[in-house]
């Protein structure tokens, strides 16, 4: 490895989906019984765990995520989000701000907490409804979610998304954030092409950014999802002044 | 002289590779004939060619984009305000959000026009053609204001930043009221100039240009390193200077190599200390020796006294108009009205300021996005999902936006606001690092509240004008771009260096830019400091032949 920001990283050294089959497999949640599945050895066994946890995710995608972007474009967030949490660096160095004294480092990796807690979406829907998670109605999804998320200390009232996804409690705020923190979300919430983080010609500074088709929005969604890597928009710290 | 591991020598010697030595290495390598070295005790940062990767992880995982860009054990006790741990080429500029705007002439003869405080030795139309060439030399933008607050010699060197959507809407609110207000001059590129693009609104110019449209000091000193005209040395921390043993004059600096190299001993004629208001009196503290036992430059007292800047009230507004985010964030409004007496005027015909006191401050607007995030929980605590958390967000984002008002007044110095040597902090070679305080003058605490109410009250009375709300006003207890702690003046027994910002103690000692302030201003003060260093840059060079041109030193 060379003395690159980058080389010192392995991307593929985590992924999200193998540790929450592992977190399925921990909480014994019967593969077999729920999928019909006589299951075929312990290889066989680690792929359908994976398979469960990649459609747990797009269920919880689905169930939190605005319809607004469509089936399909709520599918390619949940993509997204696993490629954000498989690249995610533990405790990296974080920016300091301009005029910012102290030098901090982030969260560790969410991604053995995530993946516990939605192996326990599927084992409470199999208890308390005797179905799977993604085999539920998005309402009922939404709420045995609402169940599952703490409520964080203090006053709740008004909370906004974590600035950092990583530093959501549960799994489904961790999405949320992401989700919302994202350019493309942010076009979303003002209805404009706004194209936030993106290079955009400074003559056209003073237009009023172009409204937002009813299409437009699954489409940016899926436009992002296909790029290597998210970006976010929701934790950008005021400009220094 | 002590024997090290390695020596160098140099014509002029940087110690510091920040945007005040970037100005100034420039300014005498393109004028003059010296051989330059700059020393520098951070790394480099990442190249130009990676800032793409490194602003994607910025913004992905809000990771450092100049990672490691710090070193552990060479940090600050106290309250270091405005202090970051950037020890890398570039300095502090590599995080700065590139606004440019000048003090004003008031800003340079505080006391005699207003009582308090104390004047500079130089005044604003002496320093006026040291910031035209700060300007052309970062590369600024912009459009002067009312001729009356906003004098200036030249035009600026390029067209300014476009207003956006947001800020011509805001233009329009805040001149409804009388004031005038104008773009933030800014050193991004709104043409190609010295090899860098124009901006395209990628929109984190703080903490990284992705393109490189921003001015960033790293660019000035790599391209003169390749040109070969300095040699710039990373990781040598410059741990003291010292004396020729039969005159006052800087001998060399005994530095070390923090990659493992051991020590290296720079001979040099002229030194430079560019390493910002905390590092640079800390290094002529740890430099006391038996001629000068309370530091070097040191003889009246001062070295570390005097620190200099300005404090914030910040106002968040909500306005019945449609504002978006992410349309150029660091642009922004300033007015200099209020640094002016005819602001003073204004404001007691409006029967926003009652008292008698001294204030003048800068006014700044921007869009904000305070209050129009999404949220996860509703005003009852309900976590929202699905479609409800997008409908509650367009509740609080469709017609309407927040503007933050921002004003910056200078606070007055105190011989007690100070830089001192913690024994009880050291780093991996036991040297005793800085202890910062900022305290405010006893005229200055006297000050503060009549200052800061009266600031809140125009800003007040700005959120009522047509229909906007107040969301909240926030007033600041640190001081903003910070200067001082070598301040200059005629006179040796109160001040640190002479106007050129030339030791009066050591003649080939130069201590420019933001620690030879007087006072700190009342808007950010990184041109100051590059107007300042070329000041001083003029006088040095005058050391030396012009370049192609053989002869003596001393030209004029």
């Amino acid at each position: 490895m060379t003395d690159g920001v980058d080389d010192a990283r392995d991307p593929g050294r985590r992924s999200f989906l193998r540790q929450a089959a592992v977190a399925l497999s921990a909480l014994s949640v019967p593969l077999a019984a729920c999928r019909g599945d006589g299951g075929a050895g312990e290889e066989s066994d680690r792929a359908l765990q994976e398979e469960l946890a990649g459609e747990l995710l797009d269920a919880l995608a689905d169930a939190v995520l605005p319809s607004e972007i469509g089936a399909g474009g709520r599918t390619e967030a949940a993509d997204g989000f696993r490629a954000w949490l498989d690249d995610f660096e533990p405790v990296a160095e974080l920016t300091h701000d301009y005029g910012s004294q102290a030098v901090h480092y982030g969260p560790e990796d969410p991604g053995p907490r995530w993946s516990s807690q939605l192996a326990a979406l599927e084992l409470v829907a199999r208890r308390r409804e005797d179905a799977g998670f993604a085999e539920l109605p998005a309402d009922d999804r939404r709420r045995l979610v609402r169940r599952r998320v703490p409520e964080p200390p203090g006053e709740a009232a008004g909370r906004g998304l974590p600035g950092n996804p990583a530093e959501a409690e549960h799994v489904a705020v961790g999405l949320l954030a992401w989700f919302y923190g994202r350019p493309e979300a942010a076009d979303l919430g003002y209805r404009a092409r706004i194209g936030r983080f993106t290079c955009r010609p400074l003559e056209q500074s003073g237009e009023r950014p172009a409204p937002l088709s009813e299409g437009d929005a699954a489409a940016a969604v899926r436009r992002e999802s296909a790029a290597p890597r998210s970006r976010r928009t929701a934790a950008r710290p005021e400009p220094a002044s | 002289m002590p024997q090290g591991d390695e020596r160098l020598e140099a014509d002029v010697c940087f110690v510091g590779s920040g945007i005040t030595a970037a100005v100034m290495a420039e300014k005498l390598a393109e004028e003059r004939d010296c051989d330059i070295l700059v020393l520098e005790a951070g790394g480099r940062p990442a190249p130009e060619e990676r800032r793409s990767e490194t602003r994607s992880r910025y913004l992905s995982y809000d990771e450092n984009p100049w990672p490691e860009d710090h070193i552990a054990d060479q940090t600050v006790a106290g309250t270091p305000h405005g202090w970051t741990p950037a020890m890398t080429v570039g300095g502090l500029a590599m995080h700065w959000g590139g606004v440019t705007p000048r003090f004003s002439p008031e800003d340079f003869r505080v006391r005699s026009t207003y009582g308090v405080g104390r004047d500079w030795p130089i005044s604003y139309s002496e320093l006026d053609p040291f910031y035209q060439e700060a300007e052309e030399r970062i590369g600024v933008g912009g459009v002067q204001g009312p001729e009356e607050v906003d004098p200036r010699g030249g035009e600026y060197p390029m067209p300014a930043m476009p207003l956006t959507w947001n800020l011509e809407k805001l233009r329009d609110w805040g001149e409804a009221s009388g004031v005038p207000f104008w773009p933030m001059p800014q050193a991004k590129n709104t043409e190609p100039r010295d090899g860098r693009p124009v901006c395209c609104r990628n929109d984190t110019c703080s903490p990284i240009c992705p393109i490189g449209a921003k001015y960033s000091p790293d660019h000035t000193l790599y391209g003169l390193e390749e040109r070969g005209r300095i040699r710039l040395r990373a990781r040598t921390l410059v741990r003291r200077l010292e004396l020729e043993e039969d005159s006052d004059r800087i001998a060399g600096a005994v530095a070390a190599d923090l990659d493992g190299g051991g020590e290296v001993r720079v001979d040099a004629d002229t030194f430079v200390l560019a390493g910002g208001y905390i590092w640079t009196p800390h290094l002529l503290l740890l430099s006391a020796g038996s001629r000068y036992p309370d530091g070097l430059a040191n003889s009246s007292g001062l070295v570390g006294k005097y620190l200099a800047g300005h404090r914030g009230v910040n106002a968040y507004v909500e306005r019945p108009t449609q504002l978006y985010p992410g349309m150029n964030s660091s642009h922004s409004l300033i007015s200099k009205f209020f640094m002016d007496r005819a602001g003073d005027s204004w404001a007691r015909q409006q029967g926003l300021r009652n008292g008698e006191g001294y204030l003048r401050h800068d006014f700044r607007i921007w869009t904000s996005t305070v209050g129009r995030q999404p949220r996860a929980r509703d005003g009852d605590g309900r976590l929202l999902l699905g479609d409800e958390l997008l409908e509650d967000w367009r509740s609080r984002t469709e017609g309407k936006g927040t503007a933050r008002l921002r004003c910056y007044y200078d606070v007055l110095p105190a011989r007690n606001s100070e830089i001192t040597l913690e024994p009880d902090l050291t780093n991996r070679f036991g040297d005793p690092l800085p202890r910062v305080r900022f305290r405010d003058s006893s005229e200055g605490r006297r000050l503060r509240p009549y200052q800061e109410e009266s600031i809140a009250r125009l800003q007040r009375s700005f959120a009522e004008r047509g229909g906007g709300e107040l969301l909240g006003l926030y007033r600041g207890d640190g001081q903003a771009h910070p200067g001082g702690g070598c301040r200059m003046g005629d006179d040796p027994s109160e001040s640190v260096v002479d106007p050129r910002a030339r030791s009066h103690d050591h003649e080939n000692l130069f201590i420019p830019g933001a620690p030879s302030m007087v006072t700190g201003g009342c808007t950010n003060g990184t041109l100051t400091f590059c107007a300042l260093g070329l000041m001083s840059a003029a006088e040095i060079g005058r050391e030396y032949p012009a370049r192609g041109e053989p002869g003596e030193a001393g030209g004029t």
